[in-house]
């Protein structure tokens, strides 16, 4: 896949994942290794990425004696996700269109 | 590789990078590996290794990084008009931008190398007196006064190419970014 595609699925998929609940960095990979293939390595960039177009905000809480990190989608970060959904139903339009003429 | 060990040698590969931004991805990874070894009842060994090359995922982390600067350094604003110039959407404006490079390298080059040539015709002159064979006071005035003339022109010469590099480097830049607005308002 594209790598630019790429790229704006994973966000997508984060942004996803924390519009129901805040997460952390080990509940999202957890989360989103069975739907896509994404790695630690992967998934911070992403994270910081969406940090810095506010699209999330952190916050920390403490747990057991250690510092967790929980991230949280913004307004923005809503925006994106939608914004995603209807490029992707335009896309699948396309697609449509595409399979339809190579069936036959 | 321990998660200490790990985590130094993220520490380090990023250390060009601000230390709030190293620090952040530097707690990222203790807090996911530490996550890993309670969750999955697996070493820390097993955790870092399950994170491959310790090198790539520094890159990762730098690569994201570095998207931030938000200067485009000069080679790259370079390499962005050339790009432009050949595209033929904006050929009027290219033309136009073209053409002040030309003028621009033309200026200079000719600057940088008529400091050059006079660095060198200053030291020759001053050598050129001892094989006349004058008046060994105005041979030693001559060669010594010609080193001078000659250091300083290199020196200026050396600045001239250097700060003249940078000028276009930084108006290659500019010109980039204004072009690269321009060009969003076409696409």
């Amino acid at each position: 896949m594209d790598a630019q595609m790429k790229k704006g699925i994973l966000d997508a998929c984060v942004l996803a994942e924390l519009r129901g609940r805040d997460g952390y960095g080990y509940s999202i990979l957890k989360s989103l290794s069975g739907v896509v293939n994404i790695s630690e390595s992967t998934l911070y960039p992403i994270l910081r990425r969406l940090e810095q177009s506010h699209c999330l905000t952190t916050y920390t809480m403490e747990c057991d004696g250690r510092l967790r990190k929980y991230y949280r989608i913004t307004e923005a970060g809503r925006r994106k996700l939608n914004d995603f959904l209807v490029e992707w139903q335009e896309l699948a339009a396309v697609y449509n269109y595409i399979r339809d003429k190579t069936r036959y | 590789m321990n998660k200490e060990e790990f985590l130094r040698y993220l520490r380090h590969r990023l250390r060009r990078f601000p230390a709030a931004e190293v620090e952040n991805a530097v707690s990222y990874y203790d807090e996911l590996i530490s996550e890993r070894v309670r969750n999955e009842r697996i070493s820390e060994y097993e955790v870092v290794r399950s994170l491959g090359d310790p090198k790539l995922a520094a890159a990762r982390c730098a690569a994201e990084m570095m998207a931030d600067r938000k200067q485009p350094n000069a080679g790259k604003g370079a390499l962005i008009i050339l790009g432009i110039c050949l595209s033929p959407v904006l050929l009027p404006f290219a033309i136009v931008v073209f053409t002040l490079y030309i003028v621009l390298f033309a200026v200079w080059i000719s600057l940088v190398v008529s400091f050059g040539a006079t660095a060198a015709s200053a030291l020759i002159g001053g050598l050129a007196t001892i094989f006349l064979g004058f008046d060994p006071n105005i041979t030693l005035a001559a060669v010594g006064g010609g080193l001078i003339a000659f250091s300083v022109l290199t020196a200026l010469t050396v600045l001239t190419a250097k700060a003249g590099g940078r000028l276009i480097g930084s108006i290659s830049t500019k010109t980039a970014r204004v072009i690269m607005s321009r060009n969003k308002e076409v696409a």
